[in-house]
């Protein structure tokens, strides 16, 4: 390392640092430790009295059938969320990088759905998706229960997933996109000259060369599932019908914010951190073992 | 130069705080916090106005905080950051939390203290007994006060052949067939919620939720409905909602009971007298306003009531707390319940006022009319409300197992029953919480 990129003086780097540090601490690090503090206690809502419980809280959610019903939920809704916005996005990226002229002008308008809110983006697929008017309500009145959110589960997580994959979808995009270009032209043109066609050169030299882009994407979606579908459960489903989207970001809100459960609420919330470590964690193993392969 | 500048700044600094003087001297500020929106908000805001003018030295911001759970929400965290407002409104099953919280200056404690006492004896008995404490005392101030009737579409209904409004549930079912039968694509919309479903249902028929008398006496209070009147009834909606009777308001193009009603869709509905002012807003000149019907040969109990109530913090100054109680008491003057009342369609709190509106009838809505008469009767232990904790949780589960039921994945019976368990592993918790607390009410 070259001495000029060091900062000069102990402090300097330190000082750089320290607006970013304070404020993961205030929002993140204080949070954290404060939901640490309520889980092992039984807490009232305005404070004024508290009572230590060990580790009761976290083994009364763990004996609870809807804990896992939500763990449950979750799972199907990370799992369909994750492999929607990939699979779309990919095959997006794929046919924005085979048709070069058009593609820039694609590239543009597919990145746009990304500066929408989750919340708004709920509002408006709830109204399109409404039973009773729009596309729905007319295939309902043709068919009559044919489209049941507000009964069918399967139904409403279709809906939460379909949203999900909308917000996703541009992110992965543009990092599928930009994975596609850094493959060399030589062994594509190769390939072509070899006789092989688009969909065989996409799986068989693009595909297993974009595999560390498509890993990290995936995870990336994998967290956002786990703990930012908030607002759009919220909005579109409120957990039903019949808790069937009661993922547990939401459920933490219901049992803390709702329900004002502050212990319980910041039980599930720790659980759910130990969740989204253990994601990071693999995918940060299966990085550092994919960069010495490669070293 | 400098000398100079700093004389200035100086100078306009004393100017300042000399500015500032008469205005710590004389205005007594404080913020009241409430949880509507739309009509109801413009006409709290004019009490508020009507009030800032009757009382110059005082003044009071009202600020809006979104629904009824985010107020409550907020004000706790508002609490605990020591940024409380002075008063706030808080909803029905928010009553157990705020009663024990240790946060409050219990109202009847402060009107006496800053010698405003009010004579509670002069409260509707139904709205007195569902704030009172077990020794009878009010800690907070009756504000948005509802209760549950039927209204009924006149035309439609006489079109189907029905000439006066179902009493019993028994003549509702038979309304519901007969519109059906006459073509009426939606009989009647409901958003089966429990404070319409459960908990008014059982009031009437003076029906038990839950032990303890609902849990007035105390934390020992256990769930105990899933048997009894709310199955037979929860039976009844089962089917009528298989049969397309009772329709999810969902299913409503305007997504929402009370203006699925108001905009003609739909034959009936079962809402709270507040919905009264959205009725006749829309201009529906047919609408009939009935008592909730019960079942034949049951007694017929007074209904209990919902909406909120007005709590005082604590943390203020003594002569914050002079202005709150003038607030206070001006809302609880008969001409601002009767002007809150007329616009809104909650009801009257007071006999004073009751009386005020009885004799000058022409005035009176129907909703209003016929909720203060259902309240008005006899009642027994049961039909005062419940004062349950977690009740906002609870209310979510009960909503949960009834979809359930409702899609056919569990039997009503099932769903009672395991609402029941769930509710009741709640209230095991909210008693554990708070038994070592010293604070509060008991």
């Amino acid at each position: 390392m070259k001495t000029s990129a060091r900062f000069h003086g102990r402090w300097t780097p330190f000082a750089l640092g320290l607006p970013q540090l304070a404020l993961i601490a205030l929002f993140f690090y204080w949070p954290t430790l404060k939901g640490l503090w309520w889980s092992f206690h039984l807490v009232c809502p305005f404070g004024h009295c508290s009572s230590f419980v060990g580790f009761d809280n976290y083994l009364r959610e763990l004996k609870d059938a809807n804990f896992y019903a939500s763990l449950f939920s979750t799972a199907v809704f990370s799992l369909f969320g994750v492999g929607a916005s990939v699979i779309v996005a990919l095959v997006l990226a794929w046919m924005v990088e085979l048709h070069q002229r058009s593609g820039r002008l694609f590239r543009y308008l597919l990145i746009w759905p990304y500066a929408v809110a989750g919340s708004v983006l709920g509002v408006i697929l709830r109204v399109a998706s409404s039973p009773s008017i729009g596309l729905m309500g007319y295939l309902n009145s043709v068919w009559p229960g044919f489209w049941q959110p507000h009964l069918n589960g399967t139904q409403a997580m279709t809906m939460v997933v379909f949203a999900f994959a909308w917000t996703q979808i541009p992110f992965d995009f543009i990092v599928l996109v930009a994975a596609l270009r850094s493959i060399p032209a030589d062994y594509m043109a190769a390939a072509a000259i070899d006789g092989a066609g688009p969909l065989r050169r996409f799986i068989d030299i693009q595909i297993p060369m974009i595999r560390p882009q498509l890993f990290f994407v995936a995870t990336m979606n994998l967290i956002d599932s786990i703990t930012n579908s908030f607002a759009i459960v919220d909005t579109m489903t409120q957990g039903g019908p019949g808790g069937a989207t009661n993922i547990l970001a939401y459920k933490i809100y219901r049992d803390g914010f709702i329900g004002l459960d502050l212990s319980g609420s910041s039980a599930l919330s720790i659980l759910l951190m130990l969740l989204v470590l253990a994601a990071s964690a693999v995918q940060f193993v299966v990085f550092e073992r994919q960069a010495k392969r490669e070293a | 130069m400098t000398l100079r500048a700093a004389g200035l700044w100086f100078a306009w600094m004393l100017s300042a705080c000399v500015a500032a003087i008469p205005a710590i001297g004389r205005a007594a500020a404080f913020e009241f916090w409430y949880a509507h929106g739309g009509l109801y908000a413009q006409t709290i805001n004019e009490l508020c106005a009507g009030f800032n003018k009757t009382y110059p030295q005082d003044h009071v911001r009202c600020l809006p905080q979104g629904t009824y759970e985010q107020t409550m929400r907020k004000a706790v965290a508002a609490y605990r950051a020591d940024q409380q407002p002075a008063v706030v409104e808080i909803y029905d099953i928010g009553t157990a939390d705020m009663m024990r919280s240790g946060a409050i200056y219990p109202v009847d404690a402060l009107m006496k203290d800053t010698g405003h006492p009010t004579d509670d004896a002069d409260y509707l008995d139904s709205i007195r007994r569902f704030y009172a404490t077990p020794d009878g005392r009010l800690l907070s101030q009756p504000f948005g006060t509802s209760t549950l009737v039927l209204y009924a579409n006149r035309k439609k209904l006489a079109a189907a052949g029905i000439n006066e409004l179902p009493q019993t549930w028994e003549a509702f079912g038979q309304a519901l067939q007969a519109l059906k039968a006459h073509g009426e694509s939606c009989p009647a919309v409901a958003d089966y919620t429990p404070w319409k479903m459960l908990e008014q249902i059982n009031a009437v028929q003076g029906a038990p939720i839950a032990s303890a008398n609902n849990g007035h006496d105390g934390l020992a209070a256990r769930y105990d409905f899933a048997d009894g009147i709310h199955l037979r009834y929860m039976r009844d909606v089962l089917r009528w909602h298989a049969q397309g009777l009772l329709l999810p308001a969902i299913l409503t193009h305007a997504n929402d009971q009370t203006l699925a009603f108001a905009d003609g869709e739909c034959a009936m509905v079962i809402d709270a007298t507040g919905a009264y002012a959205i009725v006749a807003k829309a201009g529906m000149v047919d609408a009939e306003v009935g008592p909730l019907p019960v079942y034949a040969g049951t007694t017929r109990y007074g209904n209990t009531i919902g909406g909120s109530s007005l709590w005082v913090f604590k943390g203020e100054t003594p002569a914050v707390y002079s202005a709150v109680a003038r607030f206070l008491a001006y809302l609880r003057e008969p001409q601002q319940q009767l002007f809150f009342s007329a616009r809104t369609g909650y009801l009257p709190l007071t006999h004073n006022a009751e009386q005020k509106l009885a004799s000058s009838p022409s005035t009176e809505p129907d909703a209003i009319r016929v909720g203060l008469a259902s309240m008005a009767l006899p009642g027994n232990p049961y039909n005062a409300g419940v004062r349950l904790g977690f009740m906002s949780l609870f209310r979510l589960i009960w909503q949960e197992e009834v979809q359930r039921a409702l899609a056919g994945r569990e039997s009503m019976d099932d769903a009672l029953i395991n609402a029941q368990a769930r509710g009741n592993l709640l209230l095991e918790r909210f008693q554990a919480t708070y038994r070592a607390s010293t604070a509060g009410a008991p």
